[in-house]
């Protein structure tokens, strides 16, 4: 196509040259060669013409789109264009106007009235002198024939005449115009023409002559005179030689005028279509050339917008080719160079960037797998925060990074004690600084220690939290763990003895003591019993915190154990109530088992049970003692349920009493031994369940349960991973 | 220019020959071209079972001999008034074997005229003296237009 586009003017203005060449033919050329083809050449012309003016609108049309459209280059071009026409057209026009005038005044002034008086005047000289030779022959051939008229020897006669007066040929014919006699001294005439009915009736009036021949080379004069009204003579009679020449010349020049008359209109009008045809090829190449020109002198600028728009847009690989005139070579190699530079100082920064990038996720990754939490600040600005510390503060940090201290202190107060400690601290002077804070969270308070360095450049600083909170509670569950194995041994040893011997004092002694004495003994010796299966139980207790995991761990379903258990407590006198509530899993079935021991499952239902039954026991502080329980301090909810937390699955058991709630002073070691706040009790029952939960992978935690704003009692929750939902 | 008729005649030496007859009726321009002694060359194309054949019919004017010439089938014959040369050219295209001749056209060559009238005549309907390819239909053993 683009082939095509590029031949097809080239072709059109080869056809427009020959068809102008056609059209100013002299006619000895081109013209009568081609002059079967006129009308199709003249089509052809007229379509190239077409073609051509239409490639030129296509061309001036995308031009102007190009303008309008800021393309690169294209203002330039169209000023070159505008400006290559404004110098061809102006002589373009001043030549055809004054080629137009002079052409028609040039034709006019060959067909001058006085050369063609001169030419008649010529003719009428050449005519009469023609003329007085036909009178003169005329007059001869009377002569011959008023000779003849009266000669007895008609052939004599004529043959003398024909010496006589120089005739070519004299001939007698009779009224039908029968030749009678003929003598002739030309073979042209050995048998003359018969005259014609009319030619004999014109000669009965007066002699006629009549010039006749193929060329002015052969003409003869042919005259008939009437002899007697039955006969007439036919003489042919050879003109002057000289008058006919010069008679045929002046004819044929005044034949040519008359020609070049005729013609005067249609010359000038092909002459104004060829010079009109030739100028519009030259204005259609002038336009043409202007286009060309114009985009070729604006190529290489045109390139290197395009190719600086490419560099803008980040491509700095472009290069432009050093071509055209010596300005725009030093141009291009400049561009060239400045991309090199470019090329190769983007390519050091992706590098830098690359290297800054694999650092800065090495760090990323560093501070992913530290299982403490790490704050970077920025003046007031939390900049960013690595997972530990979103588990650990128990918020979205990632989320709140690029955010003031302010705004997060706002939307979530419980986190003052850290946001004021990072306030406290950014104020010192001191490169690095440690304290410890206490945060609420979910499972109770939670001990903070945290530890900050501020950057090199003072712009902002790094903190590390750890929670202390597991650290200090296992410490704790340690030293009771150790408390309670030496209690377990040494107390558990001497109760027995002690209680045998109790028991032996009563035996042996009961019966021989008086009456008034033995009553005291008995008291005496069953307090002795009594305490001492006190401490057996308190030492069992201790004994079985202690005691260290040996679990025989299977699959549990956790509802009918909780069934079985409350039913043990369901027929106490003093009448619990129980409220089960455990979900079906999606598939409509009972919910999964759990991997457990039974036995510690049993007891820690045991234990849970018995502490809520002691809790609706328990007075309520906002209410007086005097004041009779409710109905509901003796009912016990236990429900069951799953759920799912980050990529885990859990069953979640939870048994809620009605009693008094939890006091704050408690919730911080309501899990650690000699912790409680009912009147009886070891203070073991909720230490050893948190150790049973612990041993299986699980959580638990206490809340309280609020009605309008009252503690209306404390909700158990235990939850236990699962594998299958 | 149109034809008018055809019509079997005998021609020399008792051949037998098909005059074909024109309505030649030309414009003014023409016929003061043909007195400025421009001469007027006729294309004669007969269409026969042999394939086409081409002739010239050529009409001019002698200013010396004050004639008028037709030349036609290498015969030329001269006229004193340019009405009987007319009518002669209306009148004297003959043509031999004419039952194997389908069609005829005389048209004016326009590519002959000399090269300053050619592309006025180009443009000038007056100019373009053709009759069209006239077929011939035989009729009691003579073809006729």
């Amino acid at each position: 196509m683009m082939l095509i586009l590029r031949v097809l003017p080239m072709l059109a203005f080869a056809l427009l040259i020959f068809f102008a060449l056609y059209l100013a033919g002299s006619g000895d050329e081109i013209g009568p060669r081609f002059a079967p083809w006129a009308p199709w050449l003249v089509a052809a012309a007229g379509l190239a013409l077409g073609t051509l003016l239409g490639l030129l609108c296509k061309r001036a049309l995308a031009l102007y789109r190009d303008w309008r459209q800021a393309a690169p280059g294209a203002g330039l071009r169209m000023r070159l264009f505008g400006l290559l026409l404004v110098l061809a057209l102006p002589p373009w026009i001043l030549l055809y106007g004054f080629s137009l005038r002079f052409l028609n005044s040039a034709i006019d002034s060959w067909f001058r009235v006085e050369v063609e008086q001169a030419l008649e005047a010529a003719r009428t000289l050449a005519r009469d002198a023609l003329e007085n030779d036909q009178t003169l022959a005329k007059d001869r051939a009377q002569d011959i024939a008023q000779d003849v008229a009266n000669a007895l020897d008609v052939d004599a006669a004529l043959r003398e005449a024909l010496d006589r007066t120089r005739a070519l040929a004299v001939t007698v014919v009779d009224a039908r115009g029968d030749v009678l006699a003929n003598a002739s001294a030309d073979t042209r005439f050995l048998f003359p023409q018969r005259p014609s009915r009319a030619e004999l009736d014109a000669a009965e009036l007066t002699p006629t002559s009549v010039l006749e021949g193929e060329g002015s080379s052969d003409l003869s004069m042919r005259v008939l005179v009437s002899m007697s009204g039955t006969r007439y003579l036919l003489a042919q009679f050879a003109p002057n030689r000289d008058w006919v020449t010069k008679s045929d010349i002046i004819e044929r020049q005044l034949s040519e005028y008359s020609r070049f008359k005729f013609l005067r209109g249609a010359l000038k009008t092909t002459l104004t279509l060829v010079l009109s045809f030739v100028l519009l090829l030259g204005a259609l190449a002038a336009f043409y050339l202007a286009f060309a020109i114009s985009r070729r002198l604006v190529a290489p600028l045109t390139e290197l917008v395009a190719a600086n728009r490419k560099v803008a847009a980040g491509d700095y690989s472009v290069r432009v080719e050093e071509r055209g005139a010596t300005e725009l070579a030093l141009l291009a190699r400049s561009f060239n160079q400045m991309t090199s530079e470019l090329s190769a100082l983007n390519a050091q920064a992706r590098q830098s960037s690359d290297q800054s990038q694999l650092e800065r996720r090495f760090l990323e990754s560093v501070l992913e797998r530290i299982r403490s939490g790490v704050l970077v600040l920025e003046g007031d600005v939390l900049k960013t925060a690595n997972v530990a510390a979103s588990e650990l503060f128990e918020l979205p940090i990632s989320k709140l990074s690029g955010r003031k201290l302010t705004e997060i202190e706002r939307e979530f107060p419980r986190l003052q004690p850290l946001i004021n400690a990072l306030r406290q601290q950014s104020l010192t002077e001191a490169r690095e600084w440690r304290t410890e804070i206490a945060l609420e969270s979910a499972l109770g308070k939670q001990m903070l220690l945290l530890r900050g360095a501020k950057l090199p450049d003072g712009s902002g600083q790094v903190v590390i939290a750890d929670d202390e909170s597991d650290v200090a509670r296992t410490q704790r569950e340690s030293a009771w763990g150790e408390v309670a194995r030496r209690l377990a041994h040494e107390i558990k040893n001497p109760l027995t003895p002690i209680q045998l011997a109790a028991e032996r004092l009563r035996r042996k002694y009961l019966a021989s003591l008086p009456e008034s004495e033995r009553d005291v003994l008995d008291r005496a010796t069953d307090t002795i019993v009594a305490q001492v299966e006190a401490l057996k139980t308190m030492v069992n207790a201790f004994s079985d915190y202690a005691r260290p995991p040996q679990l025989a761990m299977q699959s549990v379903a956790i509802e009918p154990l909780a069934l079985e258990v409350a039913d043990l407590y369901a027929s106490d006198p003093q009448g619990l109530q129980f409220q089960f509530d455990f979900a079906r899993a999606p598939n409509g079935k009972a919910l999964p088992k759990v991997k457990a021991d039974s036995g510690r499952l049993r007891q820690l239902l045991h234990n849970l049970i018995k502490n809520a039954q002691e809790a609706g026991l328990e007075a309520r502080p906002e209410l007086p003692n005097s004041e009779p329980k409710p109905r509901d301090s003796t009912q016990i909810d236990i429900s069951g349920s799953l759920s799912v937390d980050g990529d885990r699955n859990w069953y979640e058991l939870s048994i809620r009493d009605y009693g008094p709630g939890i006091p704050d002073a408690l919730r911080e070691r309501l899990f650690e031994p000699y912790t409680t706040s009912k009147s009886k009790g070891t203070g073991l029952g909720l230490a050893i369940v948190k150790k049973i939960v612990e041993e299986h992978g699980g959580q638990i935690r206490a809340e309280n349960c609020r009605a309008d704003g009252l503690i209306t009692g404390t909700t158990m929750r235990v939850r236990f991973p699962v594998n299958v939902l | 220019m149109i034809c008018v008729g055809a019509e079997r005649k005998q021609g020399a030496e008792d051949t037998d020959v098909l005059g074909l007859t024109l309505k030649f009726e030309p414009a003014a321009k023409i016929t003061e071209a043909l007195d400025a002694s421009i001469a007027l060359v006729f294309e004669v194309l007969t269409d026969a079972q042999d394939g086409i054949h081409q002739q010239r019919a050529v009409l001019s004017h002698d200013s010396l001999l004050e004639r008028y010439d037709l030349e036609f089938a290498g015969r030329t014959r001269h006229f004193r008034l340019r009405a009987e040369l007319f009518e002669a050219f209306a009148n004297t295209l003959v043509f031999a074997n004419p039952a194997s001749i389908n069609r005829m056209r005389v048209r004016l060559v326009l590519g002959e005229l000399p090269a300053p009238l050619r592309m006025p005549a180009l443009l000038d309907s007056d100019w373009h003296l053709d009759t069209g390819w006239c077929v011939m239909q035989y009729e009691g053993g003579a073809r006729t237009p």
